[in-house]
């Protein structure tokens, strides 16, 4: 099948009000940039899907036939943490999916939507030439919506997947495993689920404004919505150049300056931050050695300002030296930084532990282009919407010199920016801690 | 040259890939997972065993292909972390928790001066990723059950190397593949020269 296309600028202003009404309208997906110098980055929007590819073989073959010199997206779609048991081999991960979503969904879209937030009264639009009848969208009437009022509403705390003392307890399992030899580190996180009277969009707006957001997203499939906040990239393609970017390392921010700094500095110095960030970079050197040449770490740590959080970063880089998506994909999933290292016992630590799949949660949401380039985040920070009800984890690295209680606490301070976002309070005896 | 690349289901394996083929020019290096029951009829020159989870006795194939070939064949052997422990283990040394763990962090190492340090700084940065390693090893002891220690770690003086006296094979408890090792290519590199120069 060959998909054409056709690009055109048109003057419209525009606002994120906009780009998540028509998400809402047509069943879209938004990437989204909104950082505090509001002029940097650019939003990706699809509206009305007119196919969909639930597995990434058969996206691939897709994306082969359809490559031409194209900057513009041809699909939009996700990758669930769950599902790491089809990308490796047989029998080393147990049966652990939570099926609420599907486990991969990559869109094509009827229309793409570039919003530079450089300049907010411009937007570059694309029809595809589909050789296929689908129901198509009334062109003039795109932009014609007025945005959802914004009624506000009420979250209602209903579980975590792990009480204080399961998660603590796991925290010393964890050590006794890198005690013994099994790995070095390992993600331990909580599902917290709730029920909320917000409507999906106007949630979006308020988990907008939270962050700092380099790697947003707000998706609607059906009754399904992913909202995301996430700060890390997973993995970026251009020109054959892969580069990914693990976070690791946290530090809170202060509106006193001397405290803002100090606690900079402190992280700057954490002998245990720096020792997590410099294991995931040596795996995530190891995940791209598997399909890159000229694999180099390009800087090491790199300091990111979000509004509540210093975080430490990295990028790797590397050439490739394919250019399929499921090898690609096979080679680097699931992220380093989410799971642990060496990755596959760590994965296995995990599923043990945290009882219950992670879904979508610390998998890839992102864009692949007609040339090849792509952009995934790791769905981090991020809230899944069905009916009412919602879903989200928060979690942290676990290493030898973490203590339980203190890793406890950083899932309640982790999960706090969103909490607050949506009018939640954590019930049960993490209250004392959200109260301090 | 075909260099195996044996691989204990590790995060850190493709990085010693890169690394074997940047410094042995030429040679093929195959990766194979510890369970793969192929490498017994796989040609090989060199057997490069990876880092990994658990203990030396939980290695999969390892064993039986070093009794069924490795020694017979006298063919070069270098272990990296566990692949070392393997050496120290199946040699009769005490492969045990350490009271000093350390997970991505650079240590201090001092050599010998011998022949695998070859134009290493005799002492050097390297990273150590490791909870178990060789036990109750007496200062000033630099031999037993044939292997000899030609590295320590400056801080504790723990083994960092292995050398067997006679056969061709050799270990390193750090991570010469890590970003944080300076020396790890110079490190390989003499590997090859000493032990498969003629097997090239």
């Amino acid at each position: 099948m060959k998909i054409g296309l056709n690009s055109h600028t048109q003057k419209i202003s525009w606002d994120f009000e906009l780009l998540f009404t028509l998400v809402e309208k047509y069943d879209g997906a938004c990437l989204f940039t909104s950082t505090d110098d509001r002029s940097y980055g650019k939003n990706i929007l699809g509206i009305n899907p007119v196919m969909t590819f639930n597995d990434i073989f058969s996206l691939d073959s897709f994306l082969k036939e359809n490559i031409s010199n194209s900057e513009f997206p041809l699909v939009i779609g996700h990758i669930a943490y769950d599902h790491k048991d089809r990308l490796e081999e047989k029998g080393l991960f147990g049966n652990v999916h939570e099926d609420l979503m599907p486990e991969v969904e990559f869109r094509v879209f009827e229309y793409y939507i570039i919003a530079d937030n450089s300049d907010h009264s411009v937007l570059r639009t694309v029809k595809l030439d589909l050789p296929f009848k689908y129901i198509a969208v009334d062109p003039d009437k795109i932009f014609n919506h007025s945005a959802e009022e914004l009624k506000g509403g009420s979250s209602k705390y209903h579980s975590s997947s792990l009480t204080r003392f399961e998660f603590e307890k796991n925290v010393e399992k964890i050590r006794d495993y890198i005690l013994s030899g099994d790995i070095y580190q390992a993600n331990l996180t909580r599902k917290i689920t709730a029920e909320t009277t917000f409507s999906p969009f106007e949630l979006a707006l308020r988990l907008k404004d939270s962050n700092s957001i380099e790697f947003g997203v707000f998706a609607k499939s059906g009754e399904n919505y992913v909202i995301s906040t996430s700060p890390e990239r997973f993995m970026k393609i251009e020109n054959s150049i892969l580069t990914s970017s693990p976070i690791k390392g946290t530090a809170p921010r202060s509106d006193d300056a001397e405290t803002d700094l100090y606690n900079l500095e402190t992280l700057l110095n954490s002998k245990k931050e720096l020792a997590e960030l410099a294991m995931i970079v040596d795996l995530i050197r190891n995940d791209m050695n598997k399909i890159c040449t000229e694999v180099k770490v390009e800087n090491f740590p790199i300091v990111m300002r979000l509004k509540n959080v210093y975080h430490l970063y990295s990028d790797i880089s590397g050439r490739l030296r394919t250019s399929s998506f499921s090898e690609i994909t096979r080679a680097l999933f699931p992220g380093g930084s989410i799971s642990g290292c060496p990755k596959i016992r760590a994965c296995q630590i995990i599923e043990e532990l945290e009882k219950t799949g992670r879904g979508l949660y610390t998998g890839n949401f992102g864009y692949i282009s007609f040339n090849g380039n792509m952009d995934f985040n790791i769905m981090i920070r991020t809230l899944f919407y069905n009916k009412g009800s919602i879903s989200f984890n928060a979690g942290g690295g676990i290493t030898l010199l973490s203590d339980p209680e203190s890793e406890f606490i950083e899932t309640v301070h982790k999960a706090k920016n969103i909490c607050s976002a949506i009018d939640l309070e954590e019930v049960w005896e993490e209250k004392s801690f959200l109260t301090e | 040259m075909k260099i195996l690349l044996l691989d204990n289901y590790d995060s850190f394996t493709y990085n010693l890939k890169a690394q074997l083929e940047r410094c042995s020019y030429g040679s093929e290096v195959t990766v194979k997972r510890n369970r793969d029951a192929s490498v017994f009829g796989q040609e090989l020159d060199c057997l490069v065993v990876s880092p990994g989870p658990m203990t030396w006795r939980e290695t999969g194939v390892l064993k039986e292909l070093f009794v069924k070939r490795i020694v017979p064949e006298k063919i070069p052997y270098l272990g990296i972390c566990l692949g070392m422990q393997f050496l120290a283990g199946y040699y009769g040394l005490k492969v045990d928790r350490i009271s000093n763990p350390v997970h991505g962090s650079a240590v201090e190492i001092i050599h010998d001066g011998g022949r695998l340090f070859k134009n290493i700084p005799v002492t050097f940065t390297a990273a150590r990723y490791n909870s178990l390693g060789i036990v109750s090893i007496g200062p000033g002891i630099k031999e037993m059950n044939g292997l000899a220690f030609t590295s320590y770690e400056k801080k504790t003086g723990n083994v960092m190397s292995l050398e067997h006296k006679e056969l061709p094979f050799a270990g390193f408890q750090f991570h010469t593949e890590s970003f944080l090792t300076n020396s790890g290519d110079g490190l390989i590199s003499n590997f090859m020269e000493l032990y498969c120069e003629d097997r090239s």
